[in-house]
């Protein structure tokens, strides 16, 4: 669906137009129907890579194409739904208004964006707040109607510039949930966050830009197949000295109900169990601790 | 899904409704609005200390009224149209779709011309309300006595056409700059605009070099807007010819696609 080619991006800053390079030699695609995550710190290029994704900036270098099409063409744009990074729109509009105006933008007629207007409203959990002026809208709102306008001319490909920022813990969830059921309609959806545990719940691929530098890109099990397996045992009836011989325990951590261990390996995991269980200790729990993809990206920045 | 691109016409029209949403809600329109009700009411006051013809008193008062706060809300209007757009970042949302930047600039400046006409008409109203109660004579007597004539209702029709252009000039220099310089440049370019002849009188007089060139250059660089200007002929009720209307609408509309297509073309370099 996106194909990113050896992509670099200039601008030129300050009273002498100084060039600066903010992307270096991006390369990245995105299968049809996948879910990409996007992870970067702040300022590490991810926005500027999503305006060029949607046209709204072209690459010095390289090429940038959506189902075959060069990203700044019409057939490019029709295809996508935008939402951008802090959603700016204009406040004297209803949010009904506003949705007649992108539906206008993107070849709707009148009809077509009313008879949608109740179902998206409703998806995106603003059905009360139709004829209500942007400008009352909260940060979380804003956020929803970001979203409503992106999907309201049903795109094949969306482009979501963090997405769950500015909602509570409930809406992260409604609107990953609607995520996840747009993915299930066949939809692409491309989404950078911060929020690396959002993407890790919902993406089958992320790519990670550091400083302008892709840092990974892949399936997400690729990432997590990376990290070392660990698991931890927790366990009482044992003293804290007694156990600190056992050399299998990578780290040993005192808790009010007795003792948690994280142990590296299979083979150690069975040791040490052996060992507990020697020792007359109660065993609390065993669970098998994943890498996450935190851990990775902390990781590579700091190596970065 | 819908994978049609919008008809240009389409287009437009969605972002000239926006836009005129947009902008007969901004202050600074209203307050130029109420600034010209005071200036129309100061010539009903003027007119009636005027002991010989009161009417020319608040024919030439009024229009220049009209002239200079017309131009002032296409020039404040105009000039932050799209730089608004860049800075509160609303026309990612435009961009983003199948339209493209130059029917964007279209979409706005079709806006912005509804706004100038409503403004227009209104202040044309009261202005005629006004002169309707300067004299305190029936329709039919400011018709007979020539106070109501055509060269008046040209001279009121000519400020739209003025303002169209000053409009457009007022959205190119928002293209490359920030609403306070594009402000500043379109005031700039206004009172050469309303001088041009005067301009042409100081470069005939100055000694040749750098300055008369410069002066002599500025005239036929910037659009003249004494076309629109039918000056005595408005307050001494004297008729005009269609050649003259016939030119200025002719300039004002050339000028204004030129200007919009510059404009169109020096968007596409400005970075969202």
């Amino acid at each position: 669906m996106l194909e990113v080619n050896r992509v670099d991006q200039c601008f030129r800053t300050g009273f002498w137009m100084r060039k600066t390079q903010v992307l270096h030699d991006v390369t990245l695609s995105i299968p049809k129907k996948s879910v990409f995550g996007f992870l970067g710190a702040n300022g590490a290029g991810k926005t500027t890579l999503i305006h060029l994704i949607v046209g709204l900036k072209r690459q010095t270098r390289g090429w940038v194409k959506i189902a075959g099409y060069e990203a700044h063409t019409p057939q490019a744009k029709a295809r996508v739904g935008y939402l951008p990074e802090r959603p700016y729109f204009y406040e004297h509009l209803t949010g009904q208004e506003f949705l007649f105006y992108v539906g206008a933008l993107s070849g709707m007629d009148h009809s077509q964006v009313q008879a949608k207007i109740p179902q998206i409203f409703s998806r995106v959990g603003l059905s009360n707040a139709n004829r209500l002026e942007l400008r009352r809208y909260s940060k979380g709102m804003l956020q929803r109607i970001g979203l409503a306008q992106a999907i309201l001319h049903d795109p094949e490909f969306l482009v979501l510039d963090e997405p769950m920022s500015g909602l509570d813990p409930v809406g992260r969830k409604e609107i990953r949930d609607l995520l996840v059921q747009l993915a299930s309609e066949g939809k692409t959806i491309f989404f950078s966050s911060h929020i690396i545990p959002d993407v890790e719940a919902i993406c089958d691929q992320v790519a990670m830009i550091e400083k302008g530098r892709l840092i990974g890109c892949g399936p997400i099990g690729q990432f997590l197949a990376m990290g070392k397996v660990q698991t931890e045992i927790a366990f009482k009836g044992v003293s804290l000295s007694e156990v600190e011989k056992f050399t299998d325990f990578e780290s040993i951590r005192q808790i009010p109900d007795g003792i948690r261990a994280m142990v590296s390996s299979q083979e150690a995991v069975s040791r040490a169990l052996a060992l507990l269980l020697r020792a007359r200790a109660q065993i609390l729990w065993v669970t098998p601790v994943r890498p996450s993809l935190e851990s990775f990206f902390e990781k590579e920045v700091s190596h970065g | 899904m819908v994978k049609s691109s919008p008809s240009p016409v389409q287009a437009t029209v969605a972002i000239a409704h926006v836009t005129f949403g947009e902008a007969i809600r901004d202050r600074i329109l209203s307050n130029i609005f109420l600034f010209a009700l005071l200036l129309l009411g100061v010539g009903l006051l003027a007119s009636k200390l005027s002991f010989i013809r009161p009417e020319r008193v608040m024919v030439d008062f009024g229009l220049s009224a009209i002239q200079v706060t017309c131009a002032m809300v296409a020039i404040f209007s105009g000039a932050g149209l799209l730089g608004r757009e860049f800075e509160r970042r609303t026309i990612h949302i435009a961009l983003s779709r199948p339209i493209s930047r130059l029917q964007f600039v279209f979409g706005k400046f079709l806006g912005l011309i509804l706004v100038l006409g409503l403004n227009w008409i209104l202040l044309s109203l009261v202005f005629l309300l006004l002169l309707w109660l300067s004299t305190g004579a029936s329709v039919k007597i400011l018709i007979a006595a020539g106070v109501l004539n055509s060269t008046l209702f040209l001279g009121l029709f000519l400020v739209f056409f003025q303002n169209i252009l000053i409009a457009s000039v007022a959205i190119l220099f928002s293209t490359f700059s920030t609403t306070a310089v594009s402000v500043v440049l379109s005031i700039g370019c206004y009172l050469i605009g309303i001088n041009v002849s005067q301009l042409r009188f100081i470069s005939a007089k100055v000694q040749p070099g750098l300055a008369s060139v410069f002066l002599r250059s500025a005239t036929h660089v910037f659009p003249n807007l004494e076309y629109f200007n039918l000056g005595l002929r408005v307050t001494y009720g004297l008729p005009v010819g269609w050649q003259l209307p016939l030119l200025a609408i002719s300039y004002s509309i050339i000028f204004t696609v030129m200007i919009l297509l510059l404009s169109g073309f020096l968007i596409q370099w400005r970075e969202v």
